[in-house]
């Protein structure tokens, strides 16, 4: 059981790390050592990605054997899994039979969901009057229609003042919002990330 | 103003009130009518009496009685004033003694009966004054005067002569009472003080063992169970089988009857006893008829309490069950209105396909960055190196793969050095998958095996951000061989290359906006003179339009999805796979304006009438 | 330094100033002075009832990831989880987060770990209830799907980086009836929340959840300190934008 000297031990060591790093961005002359604490950074996260995939296969294989619910899908994850590391460890990912395995397999399943995908988000735009009915919901599915007509194309019908319109919704008011929301989003960002700098966030259990 | 407290419910009531305000207990006993028996005992001056009267046979305080809402009966023999000592002896019992004892707290329940106890101790001073109640003016009524009452009463002339009544039969009853009921000592003090203020001189003690009957002096507890059989003519009492005596009561007729002390003292009003004190009441105290407390019978309740209480029993009632899961409908409404709008979209996809339908009317107009991208690989030299960031995932293959083919049949036209490199995990693959759709597109071939390299793969980037930097950097440091771990930078293409500006161009494509961006972060700063060509989907190409549009560029060129992808075609005069997919793309757009404005509309009629019937949207939809 | 280096260290300073400040000295405030945020009060009350009927809570974390920009709605997500942890650490069925990315996995273990165990409920810690559901972001999605679907999860909480493949989760959820909210710092991600999601948070509200959930001081703090900073960047960008109208800079 963690006791509470570890608890500021470990804040003391991303609060020490975070600042290096922040402080390396500002003085150049403590880029080195911002240089390094990104290095391991990036070692971190790849030493995590593989034992990502290990916690994956693990969770999985104990639903298969404790019988647990949907374990039919656990077993094909298990079953693609180890087809897939027999195949493409020895010969490598780009190998003759790794790339039959994504082309017919991996981008075909992918390319479904993207489908559904779009079949819902067209059945979710028509339904968006029954949920909000206001103003923004208008201008939402107004914007979207001239989107889908600025990029038509059909035979006797002159569309072209429906793509000026696109355009110039696209490149001034939709720029514009996406820069009001990116400045926002920034400022979140970095309220979180400062929130962790002083201790007064401690995501890595504390 | 005078209050009196309840003896019953200890509330205060005016002085002047006959019964409790709030249980109905009586305050003032009744009492024999003053004006018709005059020196009537434990009688105040003034005060309203509530008496028994025997004026030619009927009660002369009948009416008032009547006046305090009692009902009278007839009959009832007049007494004489009462002396100052019973008035003295009532006003104690008035104001204090009368407060619940422990005795109480069954009297409580049975307010009448404590009514009539209280009647009765203070109609026990009576008794004296009864001794001199007219009995020879009962006797010339003969339907009152009961027979068993000797010939000749004395009749008292004032209440002092009732000390010479003899009260030693009443003594004895009293304390024989007292000792079967089990009543407490107070009320026995009580009893018993009272009987020490009324203490008569053994004179008038014998007076009354003269007048009352013998038998009633002779009534004893223990003489009650056995019979006196000489009194009866000479009868011997028979001895009783054994069982037959074991089913005797062991209660004797003192405590079935429950008579308390005060009973003894009680002078008969009705009936052919009437008159007679000490009489056994007619029917056991219990059984006396007695008016309920006004208390109320129903629970004050609120409106909002009792739906909360029934809200909680609801609660408590549905703990223990369990409440199954609602079974999925198979078939609801939404599915329906999902697979209708599915099936009207892969019609109107695939009904180019089988020449249904055609809509092939390519876009006219060029934009200007597509223009400008093609400008700029037009001016790629042959083994020129042209970095290739693959930075989509696998599911987006259908659009991107059409975009990205078509810049990459330009550049194998070119005859450019491609260097494959992705900072997704499948991004490796994937730009192997794009090499071999561009390869199917044009007459070129472009290899990467050991004797011919036409291109490489570098491989995934790790890191993120980080990784991206480190790569822009030093992308020997970063990734020093390709993805099937041969040296990559020996290749005489790319000996020269040192960082990311050492290359002919970048093109990053890339179906996220942060991917897109990241990539213009990290390497802008770092790229001087190398253009940076972005081909990304239609969802992410306004955000990115900004950094086309900016001065100074940031991004030299934007082939945006299947129509940026056609538009290329166009303009180097190549039609690649986005062509092919043009007309059902067109069909498709068109069937999905059109979905949208008839969904939105009929939805739209449903929130309408929703809002018309009060109910909120969001409810019921198509 | 130059001077981009020298306003961004007084713009970091004064933010963690402002932070502080309203954190230490000014406490008081309640959410109640912030704007009013429909999504929060109902993810408030979606989170009793779930408590209270025994149903599950899924929170979806996204496939961002920590160590870059996508991190930080990540990490909003994590303070989330946090909360509705220590809600729902008696309920009969505990919250569930599911992640795309290994260091989200393991960080959400640990917040349920730390959270039962100031809870002294140690025992009822379940490693399964922090999922990776995938490493991409589809396979993420396809995982998700499953949690997303099941019946007895009665609400669907959205925080983290996410792209396209929200909707996926946000059919599969819909399709289930139940509570739909969340943001993301993906533009697309939210275009796709706005359109299917019951309650959705767009652009930085999903950064104010903290503040709005109270999850501690600091977020409330963080929250009003942003709104000072809001002010001062667009005051930075207009007079920008003038001195390079007049030619300036």
């Amino acid at each position: 059981m963690k006791s509470y000297p570890f608890v500021y031990l470990l804040a003391a060591i991303a609060i020490a790390s975070g600042a290096a790093v922040l402080v390396g961005y500002f003085f150049p002359s403590l880029a080195g050592l911002k240089g390094e604490m990104l290095d391991w950074a990036v070692i971190f996260t790849a030493v995590l990605l593989l034992i990502g995939v290990i916690s994956l296969v693990r969770t999985h294989w104990r639903k298969i054997m404790q019988d647990q619910k949907d374990r039919a899908y656990s077993l094909v994850l298990i079953f693609s899994f180890t087809l897939t590391l027999l195949v493409a460890a020895p010969s490598g990912p780009t190998s003759k039979w790794s790339m039959w395995l994504y082309e017919n397999l991996l981008i075909p399943i992918e390319s479904s969901l993207l489908g559904i995908l779009a079949v819902f988000l067209l059945y979710a735009s028509a339904r968006l009057f029954n949920q909000r009915m206001n103003i923004y919901t208008l201008l939402f599915i107004g914007t979207v229609l001239l989107a889908l007509l600025g990029w038509l194309t059909i035979p006797g019908v002159d569309l072209e003042g429906f793509k000026d319109a696109r355009d110039w919704l696209s490149s001034v008011w939709a720029v514009a919002g996406v820069r009001g929301i990116l400045l926002g989003v920034g400022l979140g960002t970095v309220a979180t990330g400062l929130r962790i700098l002083i201790g007064a966030d401690r995501p890595y259990g504390g | 103003m005078e209050i009196v407290i309840c003896p019953f419910c200890g509330k205060e009531n005016r002085a002047e009130d006959e019964t409790c305000q709030y249980c109905q207990a009586r305050l003032k006993p009744l009492r024999i009518d003053p004006e018709s028996q005059p020196g009537l005992i434990g009688q105040s001056p003034g005060e309203e009496s509530q008496v028994f009267s025997k004026k030619e046979g009927k009660p002369d305080s009948q009416d008032g009685l009547q006046a305090s809402g009692e009902v009278t009966p007839a009959g009832k023999p007049a007494v004489s004033e009462p002396s100052d000592w019973l008035t003295g002896f009532r006003n104690q019992i008035t104001t204090q003694d009368l407060t619940p004892g422990p005795e109480a707290l069954d009297d409580e329940r049975q307010p009448e009966a404590r009514d009539i106890r209280q009647d009765f101790e203070a109609g026990a001073m009576l008794d004296d004054a009864f001794r001199s109640l007219p009995f020879e003016n009962a006797r010339d009524n003969e339907e009152s005067y009961p027979e068993f009452l000797p010939d000749e009463p004395q009749k008292a002339e004032k209440v002092g002569d009732v000390a010479a009544d003899d009260l030693a039969w009443l003594r004895e009853l009293q304390s024989q009472y007292n000792e079967v009921d089990g009543l407490s000592s107070a009320a026995s003090k009580k009893d018993e003080g009272w009987l020490a203020a009324n203490e008569l001189s053994q004179d008038s003690q014998k007076r009354e063992d003269e007048r009352v009957p013998r038998w009633v002096g002779e009534i004893s507890a223990g003489s009650l169970d056995k019979q006196d059989s000489e009194a009866e003519g000479g009868l011997s009492a028979s001895e009783l089988p054994s069982w037959l005596d074991a089913t005797r009561p062991l209660a004797t007729p003192q405590i079935i009857f429950g008579m308390p002390s005060g009973y003894s003292d009680q002078v008969e009003i009705a009936g052919p006893l009437a008159g007679l004190p000490g009489l056994l009441p007619a029917e056991p105290e219990i059984a006396l008829g007695r008016k309920a407390a006004a208390y109320p019978t129903q629970l004050q309740v609120s409106e909002t309490n009792r739906i909360q209480a029934e809200i909680f029993d609801q609660v408590l009632q549905s703990e223990g069950q369990n409440r199954p899961l609602p079974d999925r409908v198979l078939v609801s409404s939404q599915k329906v209105m999902r697979m209708a709008f599915a099936l009207i979209i892969l019609f109107a996809i695939l009904a180019p396909v089988f020449s249904l339908q055609t809509l092939e009317r390519y876009p006219a107009i060029t934009p200007v960055e597509v223009l400008s991208a093609s400008q700029i690989i037009s001016r790629i030299g042959s083994e020129s190196p042209v970095l290739i960031a693959v930075e989509y995932e696998p599911g987006f293959s259908g659009e991107l793969d059409a975009a990205l083919a078509a810049v990459l049949d330009h550049l194998m036209i070119q005859g450019a050095f491609l260097v494959l490199v992705s900072s997704v995990p499948s991004g490796p693959m994937q730009a192997e998958h794009i090499v071999g759709v561009s390869n199917q597109v044009g007459p070129h071939q472009y290899i990467n095996s050991a004797s011919q390299k036409e291109y490489i793969n570098l491989g995934y980037i790790s890191g993120g951000l980080a990784g991206l930097r480190n790569f822009a950097e030093n992308p020997r440091l970063s990734n020093p061989s390709d993805i099937s771990g041969e040296p990559a930078w020996e290749n005489p293409v790319m000996v020269n290359i040192d960082d990311i500006n050492d290359f002919s161009l970048v093109i990053v494509a890339s179906e996220n906006h942060d991917k897109s961006r990241a990539w213009i972060e990290q390497t802008s700063p770092l790229l001087e003179d190398t253009p940076l060509i972005y081909v990304v989907s239609a969802q992410s190409e306004p955000l990115i339009r900004p950094f086309f549009d900016a001065t100074p560029q940031q991004v030299q060129g934007i082939v945006s999805g299947v129509i940026g992808s056609v538009h290329y075609g166009a303009t180097i005069g190549r039609q690649g796979i986005a062509h092919l997919y043009w007309p059902s793309f067109n069909s498709g757009l068109l069937a999905a304006a059109i979905l949208i404005v008839v969904g939105g509309g009929a939805n739209a009629l449903l929130a309408l009438t929703a809002s018309k019937n009060g109910r909120k949207p969001g409810g019921k939809s198509l | 330094m130059n001077a981009i280096s020298l306003a961004g260290i007084i713009f970091l300073a004064l933010f963690a100033g402002l932070i502080a400040y309203f954190a230490r000295f000014k406490p008081g405030s309640s959410p109640s002075s912030l704007r009013d945020i429909p999504a929060f009060s109902r993810i408030r009350r979606g989170i009793g009832l779930a408590v209270e009927a025994g149903q599950q809570l899924h929170l979806a974390l996204g496939h961002g990831g920590i160590a870059d920009f996508k991190g930080g709605s990540g990490l909003v997500g994590l303070s989330l989880l946090e909360r509705i942890a220590r809600a729902a650490s008696n309920s009969d069925r505990p919250p569930v987060a599911t992640s795309g990315e290994a260091s989200l996995a393991f960080l959400s273990q640990d917040t349920f770990k730390s959270v039962y165990r100031l809870m002294y409920s140690e025992s009822q810690y379940d490693p399964e209830a922090g999922q990776l559901t995938g490493l991409t972001p589809f396979s993420y999605a396809a995982g998700a799907i499953l949690v997303a679907s099941d019946p007895q999860v009665s609400t669907n909480l959205f925080s983290g980086h996410f792209g396209s493949e929200i909707g996926l989760i946000l059919d599969a959820a819909e399709q289930n009836d139940s509570l739909t909210s969340g943001g993301s710092d993906d533009l697309q991600a939210q275009a796709i929340l706005y359109a299917a999601a019951q309650e959705p948070l767009v652009g930085e509200e999903l950064y104010a959840a903290g503040a709005y959930l109270q999850v501690n001081p600091y977020h409330l703090a963080s929250v009003r300190a942003q709104d000072i900073m809001r002010w001062v960047l667009a005051g930075g960008i207009l007079v920008g934008a003038v001195l390079k109208a007049f030619g300036l800079i």
